[in-house]
């Protein structure tokens, strides 16, 4: 709000000071020695000026017009309905909104008054006045943020002045990414493609012969020789040494900030891409016992399968070197010693001029891919393959062999066989056959009375559901695992043990949770209660899924 | 934080694509993964509902050389922008090194714009972050419906802050201004980590830093 200018010589600050200064003087006038003599004259203080009556300072105001403002106003404050109003000529009239109110509201993405800062700045005869509306007063409004932004003159919502404006060297510093230099770079892929593909014809290779690999630079490097030490091989062609060790001198590097330099690390979790210097577990053999990948960030096994899949896919170790045993990718990644020559391009991965593998008689790519894979290679063929492989795995079928850090989530599995051989009866699947996990949660969903059936990880990420068209199956996932957790911090602190299953009633449904270690499963269903033979039957099933992420 | 590879000499930084949902995020990661060419990207990435709407993250890697000797690989992230998974946001910010804000022009997504760009701010702060230390772009997508929010008014609200940031029109679905708010926060990385003090030169025998 800016202050009203005071005129000089006035204000409750100078007539404070005046009065001290008065009775100072007075006081030195009674103790004087000769009274009579140095009269002392004081200065009167100068003549106030007639001071103007206090005017409200002249604020900038948006004109809103009643028609627009009165649907966002409750009819019990209005003079009659909105409708009318709007009609009549009350909805031509003008709301002010001050500015100096309204513009700190911007930023917010909305705007809310009072009820009775409305009847302020409205117009007469179309809200109460102020005196009558009580309670309502107090009550906030949410006026449209639209139709009063259009009527704020642009130069009123000006940036701050202090803003620290944007370093030239990103203004002036070439695009990465031009069209330009991705039009370049597409012609000479084309042309180095079209270059391979020349080559291949003019010099047929023979059938059993390993294929070239595709035109990268490192593969016309020359290729130095195979070091004594390494392990004779019975392939024709060495593989070559993972160390370039070259006497050139070391080229110019870009000079980092020290905030970089120090800053170097591998991310924690696996949301990132995987980092070279880590050991891809995956590439270990079928069966190894080797631990699973510390994944802190999530609980959830089926996930972490799927990261650890969808890490395969970027260039790791194991990827590129399919071939070569876990100790050897680390050695060859984890080596310090890496000296390049100017002449050699900046990325010498050596993994490039591995000879491919002895080609094998691979089945056709149809043929391997489980129907979940083809789904989706099908319906979402943006989504990259490495996904669709990923997200096969999770689901396929016990004959691809053990996934690492993977849950089988097969019935068959069942410790005790008398336990699942009625979980198998009650969810109507076959004694001999592996169950799914979504085979499982269909069944489920089937029981009379149970509308829907979702399996989730305390992550809040659905593993498996079963729902009508229509259910908002992933929300109430996100939201189960705070849900249980808030209720086991306040079952801890009451001293009770801990909760493992859930009822809340939801209108005409009922939601039940069911958690055991790191699976929850919800159900949907009309009954507020579940008979004991289907509620053990869940209990079973989640400590059948649980039991992989237990041991881990 | 940056993640340098001495071997391969490649620095890898991370971008992730932020806003409320329904914004456009994912969009601009598909019309960047088709209007780049392949040598320059990885496979997108991409774990959706039924719905087609973001669950974990979207990923999206992409290469270019632009510091002497290294290439530079991005890597692009998307979050789930629905308020339920805070968590994955949480977690997806985790080692971020720019950030693009996606801003839904509409004038009935304002408000959730705004929450977004809170709820950013909170998640840095849990990573012990904030936007005064990490770069980043505003895009204001969506520019093609019909009365979007105008730009006077999305720059008092999005960018008033202490430092003003680099701010791009898109219509991501026609890939209108995708690649140039991708060279924006690519330039603001690019120019924070080519800013040196002392050369870094890996030496035979040196460990790499930690």
């Amino acid at each position: 709000m800016p202050v009203a200018p005071r005129p000089a010589g006035s204000g409750p600050l100078f007539e404070r000071a005046r009065k001290r200064v008065t009775q100072r003087l007075s006081l030195a006038g009674l103790n004087s020695a000769a009274p009579g003599t140095g009269k002392i004259k004081i200065p009167a203080a100068p003549a106030p000026e007639p001071v103007a009556p206090p005017v409200a300072p002249v604020e900038a105001v948006v004109e809103v017009p009643a028609s627009v403002l009165l649907p966002h106003i409750p009819e019990a404050v209005l003079l009659g309905s909105a409708a009318d109003l709007a009609a009549g000529p009350q909805g031509q009239s003008f709301f002010r909104l001050p500015l100096g109110t309204i513009l700190p509201m911007l930023p917010s993405g909305k705007i809310e008054v009072t009820v009775g800062d409305l009847a302020t700045w409205g117009p007469e005869g179309v809200m109460h006045p102020l005196e009558v509306l009580g309670e309502w007063a107090s009550q906030m409004a949410s006026l449209p943020l639209p139709q009063i932004v259009m009527r704020i003159p642009p130069e009123m919502m000006v940036l701050r002045r202090d803003q620290k404006q944007i370093d030239t060297m990103v203004l002036s510093m070439d695009d990465p990414f031009s069209p330009e230099a991705l039009k370049a770079k597409a012609e000479a892929a084309r042309a180095a493609a079209e270059a391979a593909a020349a080559a291949a014809n003019a010099e047929p290779e023979p059938v059993s012969a390993p294929q070239p690999l595709p035109p990268e630079p490192e593969v016309v490097l020359p290729q130095p020789e195979p070091q004594a030490e390494a392990e004779p091989e019975p392939e024709p062609e060495p593989t070559p040494p993972a160390v370039v060790e070259v006497d050139e001198p070391v080229p110019e590097l870009p000079q980092f900030s020290p905030e970089l330099a120090a800053t170097t690390y591998i991310p924690e979790g696996t949301i990132t891409a995987p980092a070279d210097e880590e050991a891809v577990p995956s590439a270990e053999p079928a069966g190894s016992d080797a631990p699973a990948p510390d994944f802190s960030f999530t609980q959830s096994p089926e996930y972490l399968a799927l990261l650890a899949k969808l890490n395969q896919s970027e260039e790791s170790p194991a990827a590129e070197n399919p071939g070569k045993t876990e100790p050897e990718q680390a050695a060859e990644i984890s080596e310090p010693e890496v000296r390049l020559p100017e002449v050699i391009p900046p990325k010498p991965s050596f993994q490039f001029a591995k000879p491919a593998p002895a080609p094998e008689p691979a089945p056709p790519v149809e043929a391997m891919r489980s129907p979940l894979e083809a789904a989706v290679e099908a319906t979402s063929p943006g989504l990259g393959s490495s996904f669709a492989k990923a997200l096969g795995e999770i689901t396929k079928k016990g004959e691809a062999g053990p996934v690492p850090s993977a849950p089988k989530p097969r019935l068959e599995a069942a410790p005790d066989s008398s336990a699942a051989g009625g979980m198998r009866g009650l969810l109507k699947l076959a004694a001999d056959a592996p169950a799914e996990i979504k085979d499982v949660v269909h069944q489920i969903g089937l029981w009379p009375g149970v509308d829907a059936c979702l399996i989730c990880g305390l992550d809040g990420l659905p593993i498996a559901s079963f729902a009508p068209p229509g259910r908002v199956v992933p929300q109430v996932a996100a939201v189960a695992p705070k849900l249980l957790k808030t209720l086991t911090t306040l079952f801890t602190d009451l001293g009770r043990a801990e909760p493992e299953e859930l009822a809340v009633p939801a209108g005409e449904e009922t939601l039940h949770f069911f958690r055991h270690h790191e699976m929850i499963l919800i159900l949907s269903c009309r009954e507020a209660s579940i008979p004991p033979v289907y509620r053990r039957t869940i209990r079973d099933v989640l400590a059948l899924l649980s039991a992989p992420t237990a041991k881990s | 934080m940056a993640f340098i590879n001495y071997s391969k000499r490649e620095i890898q930084l991370k971008i992730v694509y932020y806003g409320c949902a329904l914004s456009g995020k994912t969009t601009n990661l598909i019309n960047l993964h088709g209007g780049i060419t392949s040598t320059q990207k990885g496979d997108l990435v991409s774990l959706a509902t039924d719905a087609d709407r973001t669950l974990f993250f979207d990923f999206l890697s992409l290469n270019t050389q632009t510091l002497p000797g290294f290439d530079t690989r991005f890597q692009l992230y998307t979050v789930p922008g629905q308020p339920v998974y805070n968590t994955t946001r949480q977690l997806v910010l985790k080692g971020v090194d720019g950030i693009v804000f996606v801003v839904d022009s509409q004038w009935e997504r304002m408000e959730d714009n705004v929450e977004s760009f809170s709820n950013l701010q909170e998640n840095l702060i849990e990573n012990h972050l904030s936007l005064a230390q990490i770069p980043y772009v505003l895009q204001y997508n969506k520019r093609d419906v019909e009365n979007p929010a105008p730009l006077h008014y999305l720059e008092f609200t999005f960018n008033n802050r202490a430092n003003r940031v680099l701010s791009f029109e898109a219509c991501a679905n026609k890939g209108e201004g995708v690649l140039d708010t991708l060279n924006g926060v690519a330039r603001l990385l690019l120019a924070k980590y080519s800013k040196s003090a002392a050369p870094v030169r890996p030496v035979a025998g040196e460990a790499k830093p930690a």
